[in-house]
């Protein structure tokens, strides 16, 4: 996603290294401190497939870098942008795994793990709450947090089913 | 230090013509001074029933609840009735205020029903409002106020009679999660400032994460409990923004 983010920041107008690791961490609601060796090693997979070109400030090729989208470079943005995400978010995916190994290897105590789980998500939630309250001026950050938000509930609900068809099944 | 209020394996059993309904089986739950405790539990696991229980509105089938080290069960109605009136604010889902009265006079009138002097029944009804953020509301009647505004009245009155428990049902089942989340933190204010003690019911998980400690109700028990704590948002950003990128 990082080579999407620099393309889509690129899209605007060109920008050196430092200006997008800057750009992107704002678009983030400044809560996220960017690898720099991160972008650069991305910007210049980009730069050897096409997709940006990059200017040196002097004539031997050194001093800063600045960046600017290449039609290619738009095209795969644009592409990539279109398509709807077709893979969906993986479910309790850890979690669930270690319910699957516990019964694997015969542990009949499933309601600790559940309950210890339980305890992880609300504590998340809780976190998330007071993020919420605090991000309001940052949209885009504030629908990532409200969307976070909703997925822990309905996690929470799935846990108490697990409960409680795990206990009707052992009875 | 003593509990506020507790429950002593507690029972509550409705007979249904022949049929009984299990709505309370065997709790055994205690709730210290300056607490926030949250009970979060599906439709019809008993969070009404055992509120009622804590809030001495209906009497247990079997074991005890104490209200400040006192056995509800050895106290007579009148000094139930006491208890109710003074020491437990109620705030419910439907708001129940008075209809015809405005937000100030329903205020108000708990202050008369608990006895409260001349002097306090003139200034506190505002001083709550405006507490509770409604002080330019005070003459408007609960029908000329949205939900989340009629819910704060519901709080100011409440805590008209400065109770030492403080117990909800349900308090943002009405209310968008918007508004229900500013009263929670509502709420929560007052439960920090000024050290009251609120034990709230709902089914709500993210209402209930408010909670200085959750407890889990199903079928009757209580199936988990977990103390909250940390103000830690950045921990938690952070990890979100980071499975995104
Ligand atoms: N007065 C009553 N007479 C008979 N049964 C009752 C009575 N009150 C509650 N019950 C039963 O007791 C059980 C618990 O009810 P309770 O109202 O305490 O649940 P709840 O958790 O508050 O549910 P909800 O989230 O829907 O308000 C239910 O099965 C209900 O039908
Ligand atoms: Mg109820």
């Amino acid at each position: 996603m990082l080579r999407y983010a620099l393309l889509g920041l690129l899209a605007h107008q060109p920008h050196h290294g430092y200006e997008l690791k800057t750009g992107l961490e704002q678009a983030l609601g400044g809560n996220w401190e960017i690898n720099f060796g991160q972008i650069y090693t991305t910007l210049s997979r980009l730069e050897r497939d096409g997709l940006v070109t990059g200017t040196a400030e002097a004539e031997d090729g050194r001093g800063k870098r600045t960046y600017s989208l290449t039609p290619s470079g738009k095209a795969d943005l644009d592409a990539s942008l279109e398509q709807a995400v077709e893979k969906p978010r993986p479910l309790h995916d850890e979690f669930f795994i270690k319910l699957v190994i516990r019964h694997l290897a015969g542990y009949d105590d499933a309601h600790l793990a559940l309950a210890r789980q339980r305890q992880a998500y609300l504590q998340q939630l809780r976190e998330l709450n007071l993020a919420s309250a605090s991000q309001q001026e940052d949209p885009l950050v504030s629908l990532l947090v409200e969307g976070a938000i909703l997925h822990l509930q309905a996690d929470l609900q799935w846990l108490g089913m697990c409960e409680e068809r795990l206990e009707a099944l052992s009875k | 230090m003593e509990p506020i209020i507790e429950t002593k394996e507690v029972w509550k059993v409705y007979g249904m013509n022949g049929a009984s309904v299990e709505a309370v089986c065997g709790i055994d739950l205690a709730v210290q001074q300056g607490e926030f405790v949250a009970i979060v539990g599906p439709s019809g696991s008993g969070k009404s029933s055992l509120l009622h229980l804590l809030g001495a509105m209906d009497h247990p089938t079997r074991g005890e609840v104490l209200f400040g080290n006192q056995p509800l069960h050895k106290m007579s109605d009148a000094q139930r009735t006491d208890l109710r009136a003074h020491q437990i604010g109620f705030i419910f889902q439907t708001f129940n205020l008075l209809p015809n009265l405005s937000a100030l006079e329903n205020v108000e009138i708990a202050l008369r029903l608990g006895g409260a002097a001349k002097a306090e029944r003139q200034a506190r009804p505002l001083e709550l409002l405006e507490r509770v953020g409604l002080g330019p509301r005070a003459r408007h009647l609960p029908r000329q106020l949205s939900g989340g505004e009629r819910q704060r009245v519901a709080i100011a009155r409440a805590l008209a009679n400065r109770p030492r428990l403080l117990l909800a049902d349900e308090p943002t089942g009405n209310l968008d999660s918007k508004t229900g989340a500013s009263l929670l933190e509502l709420l929560r204010q007052i439960n920090r400032q000024d050290r009251q003690t609120v034990v709230m019911v709902t089914h709500d998980f993210r209402a209930a994460s408010h909670a200085d400690r959750v407890l889990v109700l199903r079928d009757g028990r209580i199936r988990g409990e977990t103390r909250l704590q940390g103000q830690d948002t950045h921990r938690a950003l952070g990890q979100l923004l980071a499975l995104e990128l």
